[in-house]
C-alpha cells in the first residue's frame, strides 16, 4: 500500500516537473519579446513608423499604426468592454489627406504569433526641418468600473528635405507629378454666349494643397470662376487626385477670337528631385459677331504666351535653370487681395463653446444650492427659535415658582408674576394696562374668573408696593406677603396648563379648558 | 432670564450671517466660476498650439502670394483640429471668399459672426460673401434679348433663404449680430442667479411685506428674460 502511494506521488512529481520543462521555453520566449512601444507588455503593444523618415517637403508619407495581440494571450471578449479607442496624432506640421485604411495581418514575433492591427494614415510635411509625430494612443476599455487601459506609441522623428534652389517663377508650391488639360464646352462664342473652359489637374500628390493654375490675361474676355473640386483617391498606398476648375469665358465689346495660349504649371517632382513644367493645349476660340461674322483675331498680350513649341509635349521636364529663365515672362502678377487677413496670434487659442461644456451647465446648479440652503436655513433658524420659545414657555412656571420661594414681598412676588407671563405670552408685559393684560389672556383662552384672580395679584402687589409703611409697624405684612405668594403661586399653576397649550389645539380646547378651570378656579376659590 | 436665554440669541444671529454669507458666496460663484471657465478655456495654447500659430502664418503667406485655396484649405484644416480665434476664423472666411468659394465663405464668416458678433471685418466680409453667393447660388444664365456689353448673368435664388440671419424674429437677428452665444450663456446664467436671489429674498421677507412681493414681481420679470435668453441660445 505504501509502495503504491510512493508510486503515485512519483508519477505526479514527474508530470509538473515535464510540464515545467515545457513551458519554461515559452515563458523564456515570452520574456525575450521586445516592445518597440513606450507602453504596454509582452501580450499586447503598439508602434508607430513611417515609410520614409527623410522625405521632401510636401511628399507623400504614410504613417503607419500597428497593435499587436499575441494570439495565445487571454483577451476580454470585445461583445463586453468595446471595440480600443484610436487617438491619431494631431500631425502638427504635416497635412493628412483621404481616410485612414485599416488592414489586419498576423506575424510571428520573438516565437510567438500576433494578430496586427495596421492603421494607416497618408501626411504630407507642410515644412522643412526636423518635425515630431506626437504619440498615438490606443484606449482598451476595461470592464464597467475598471479604468481604461492606454497604450501609446513613441513619438517619431522625420527630418523633411527644403525644396532645392533653382524652381522655376510660374512654381506656386505643388509638389508631385501633375499632368493639366484644358477643354472648352465649343470653340464658337457670340457676345451672349459665354464658354465654358474646363482645366483638369491630375496626378499623383496632394492636390488639395496644390494651387490652382493661372490662366494668363485674354484681353477683351472676362473670366469668371463656376466650380473648383477636388477629387481625391488612394490607389496604391499613393494619394492622387484631380482638381476640376470651371471657368467662364465672357466676351466684352471689345473681344476678338483668339488663341489660348498653353497653361504651364510648374511643380517640383520629389521622385526624381526636379522641378517639370506640365503644359495645356493650345485652343482656338472663334468668336461671332452679331451678324454671324468672326471676329478678327487680335494677338494676345505677349506675356500671357509661351512659344506653342513648348506645346508639343503635354508635359516636358525641364531643367530647373532653364524652366526659370523661360518662366520669366510668363509668371502671372498675382492679384492683390481685396480683404485684409488679420496677423497670426503668437498661440492659437482653442475653440471652446462654453454652452458644450459639462461644466457651465453644472455652475446652473450654484444658485438653486443657494436657493435650497438659504430656504432650508430660514426653516431652521424658524424651528429653533419656536423650539426656543416653547422651551421658554415651559420652563417659565417651574422658574417662576422656584423664583417665588426666593421672593421676600408681595412686590416681588408681582414681578415674579410679570416675569412669568412675559415668558409664558412670548412677550413683555410689565408695562401693559389691566386692558391690554387680560386682551392678551382671552387670546390665549384664559376664562375670566381666571383673569380676574391675576388681576386681583397685581392689585394685592401694587397695594403692598405703595402702602405707606415708612417709619410705621406694619404687623399685617407679613400676612399679607403671604397671602401675595400664595395667590400668585395658585395662578401661575393654573395658567401654566393653558399657556402651554399649542395654538393649535387651543380653539377647540378652549371650551372645556375653560370650564375645568373655571371649576378648578372656584374650588380653589371656595377652599 | 436664564444664561441659555443670553447666549441663544447671539448663536443664531451668528448662524444667520454664515448663512448668508454662504448664499451670498453661492450665488456670486456661479457668474465668476462661469467667466474663469470661459478664461480657462480660451488660454494660450501649449506647444501644440503654437505649431498651429506657425501653420496660420504660413496660410497667411499663402494668402499674401495670392493662393486663396490653399490658404483657406490650411486655415480650415486648423479649424477642423479644434483651433479657433477671431483672426483665424475671419482669414478662413476671407481666403473662400478670395478663392471665389461664396458657399464656403458665407460659413465661415457665419461661424465667424456668431463667435464675435460685433466685429466690423467678420461682418462686412459676410455681406459680401452674401452677395457674392447671391450671384452664384443661382445658374448663370443670360436674359433674353439683353445687348452686348450688359450684365449678362443673373441670380434667381435669394439667398437670404439660406442665411442664418433668416432666423425667425427680428430678436434672434439681433442676438445674431451683437451677442455671441458664450455671452448669452453668460447672461443666461446671471438672470439665473438673479432670478434665484430674488426667490430667496421673497423666502426671507416677512409674509405679506411689500419687499416679498417686489422680490416675487423681480423673480418673475427675470425668470421671463431667462426663457427668452435660453430661446435664443439654442438659434
Amino acid at each position: 500500500m505504501r509502495k503504491q502511494s510512493l508510486s503515485a506521488r512519483t508519477r505526479v512529481a514527474a508530470l509538473c516537473l515535464a510540464l515545467i520543462a515545457l513551458a519554461l521555453p515559452w515563458a523564456a520566449a515570452r520574456a525575450q519579446a521586445q516592445i518597440p512601444t513606450s507602453s504596454g507588455d509582452n501580450d499586447t503593444f503598439v508602434e508607430a513608423t513611417v515609410n520614409n523618415v527623410n522625405p521632401s517637403q510636401g511628399d507623400q508619407l504614410t504613417y503607419v499604426f500597428r497593435y499587436y495581440q499575441a494570439v495565445d494571450a487571454l483577451q476580454l471578449p470585445g461583445m463586453l468592454v468595446g471595440q480600443p479607442d484610436y487617438e491619431a496624432p494631431e500631425f502638427s506640421n504635416f497635412w493628412a489627406e483621404g481616410e485612414i485604411e485599416q488592414s489586419s495581418t498576423q506575424t510571428q514575433l520573438n516565437g510567438r504569433t500576433y494578430n496586427v492591427s495596421e492603421l494607416r494614415t497618408h501626411i504630407f510635411p507642410t515644412t522643412a526641418g526636423t518635425i515630431t509625430i506626437e504619440p498615438a494612443r490606443l484606449i482598451l476599455h476595461g470592464f464597467p468600473g475598471e479604468p481604461d487601459r492606454v497604450l501609446e506609441t513613441l513619438p517619431v522623428t522625420i527630418a523633411a528635405r527644403a525644396l532645392p534652389a533653382g524652381a522655376p517663377a510660374s512654381f506656386n508650391g505643388a509638389i508631385g507629378d501633375y499632368r493639366l488639360t484644358a477643354n472648352v464646352d465649343r470653340t464658337t462664342a457670340t457676345p451672349t454666349e459665354p464658354i465654358t473652359l474646363q482645366l483638369r489637374l491630375a496626378g499623383e500628390g496632394n492636390v488639395r494643397m496644390a494651387p490652382s493654375p493661372v490662366l494668363p490675361d485674354l484681353p477683351g474676355w472676362r473670366v469668371q470662376e463656376r466650380s473648383n473640386e477636388v477629387q481625391i483617391d488612394v490607389i496604391d498606398g499613393r494619394v492622387q487626385g484631380t482638381r476640376t476648375i470651371d471657368l467662364l469665358l465672357l466676351p466684352s465689346d471689345d473681344a476678338t477670337s483668339l488663341t489660348l495660349p498653353p497653361i504651364e504649371y510648374a511643380f517640383f517632382n520629389p521622385a526624381t528631385s526636379t522641378y517639370l513644367s506640365a503644359l495645356s493645349n493650345p485652343i482656338e476660340i472663334t468668336l461671332l459677331d452679331g451678324a454671324g461674322a468672326p471676329v478678327a483675331a487680335v494677338a494676345p498680350s505677349a506675356k500671357a504666351l509661351v512659344d506653342p513649341a513648348a506645346a508639343a509635349g503635354a508635359v516636358q521636364a525641364a531643367p530647373a535653370a532653364a524652366a526659370e529663365a523661360q518662366s520669366v515672362a510668363d509668371a502671372a502678377p498675382v492679384a492683390t487681395p481685396a480683404y485684409t487677413i488679420m496677423a497670426a496670434p503668437a498661440t492659437l487659442p482653442i475653440a471652446a463653446r462654453l454652452v458644450e461644456s459639462p461644466w457651465f451647465w453644472a455652475l446652473w446648479l450654484l444658485p438653486l444650492f443657494a436657493l435650497i440652503a438659504g430656504w432650508l436655513g430660514l426653516r431652521t433658524a424658524r424651528t429653533a427659535a419656536a423650539r426656543q420659545s416653547e422651551r421658554k414657555r415651559t420652563h417659565a412656571a417651574s422658574d417662576a415658582l422656584h423664583d417665588l420661594r426666593s421672593a421676600p414681598d408681595s412686590a416681588a412676588a408681582q414681578k415674579v408674576l410679570d416675569d412669568y407671563l412675559a415668558r409664558a405670552l412670548g412677550r413683555p408685559v410689565g408695562g401693559l394696562t389691566r386692558t391690554g393684560r387680560a386682551a392678551l389672556l382671552t387670546e390665549k383662552g384664559v376664562p375670566e374668573a381666571l383673569q380676574a384672580r391675576v388681576e386681583e395679584c397685581y392689585t394685592m402687589g401694587e397695594r403692598a408696593r405703595y402702602s405707606p409703611t415708612e417709619n410705621v409697624a406694619d404687623t399685617a405684612a407679613p400676612e399679607r406677603d403671604q397671602r401675595m405668594h400664595s395667590a400668585v403661586e395658585t395662578v401661575i399653576r393654573e395658567l401654566d396648563p393653558l399657556l402651554r397649550m399649542p395654538d393649535s389645539n387651543r380653539v377647540a380646547a378652549v371650551p372645556t379648558t375653560v370650564g375645568a378651570q373655571s371649576a378648578t378656579a372656584n374650588a380653589g376659590g371656595a377652599q | 432670564m436664564t444664561p441659555a436665554m443670553v447666549t441663544a440669541a447671539p448663536a443664531q444671529g451668528m448662524r444667520k450671517k454664515l448663512l448668508l454669507a454662504l448664499v451670498v458666496l453661492l450665488l456670486i460663484a456661479a457668474p465668476l466660476a462661469a467667466l474663469g471657465a470661459l478664461a480657462l478655456q480660451q488660454r494660450p495654447g501649449n506647444a501644440a498650439t503654437t505649431s498651429a500659430s506657425t501653420t496660420m502664418q504660413a496660410a497667411n503667406a499663402l494668402f499674401t502670394t495670392g493662393q486663396y485655396d490653399l490658404a483657406a484649405q490650411a486655415y480650415a484644416q486648423l479649424v477642423a483640429q479644434g483651433h479657433g480665434g477671431r483672426a483665424l476664423l475671419h482669414n478662413l472666411g476671407v481666403a473662400q471668399l478670395e478663392a471665389g468659394n461664396a458657399a464656403a465663405a458665407v460659413g465661415a464668416l457665419s461661424a465667424a459672426q456668431r463667435a464675435y458678433p460685433r466685429d466690423v471685418n467678420i461682418r462686412s466680409a459676410l455681406a459680401d460673401a452674401e452677395r457674392l453667393a447671391r450671384s452664384t447660388a443661382a445658374p448663370l444664365v443670360a436674359p433674353e434679348g439683353a445687348e452686348a456689353g450688359a450684365e449678362p448673368l443673373t441670380a434667381v435664388t435669394p439667398f437670404d433663404e439660406q442665411s442664418p440671419a433668416a432666423a425667425p424674429g427680428r430678436l434672434a437677428q439681433v442676438r445674431l449680430e451683437w451677442l455671441s452665444g458664450t455671452e448669452l450663456a453668460i447672461i443666461a446664467l446671471l438672470l439665473w442667479t438673479a432670478c434665484a436671489a430674488m426667490l430667496l429674498l421673497a423666502i426671507t421677507a416677512a409674509p405679506n411685506s411689500g419687499r416679498r412681493q417686489g422680490a416675487i414681481v423681480a423673480a418673475m420679470l427675470l425668470a421671463a428674460v431667462l426663457v427668452v435668453a435660453l430661446w435664443l441660445l439654442t438659434i
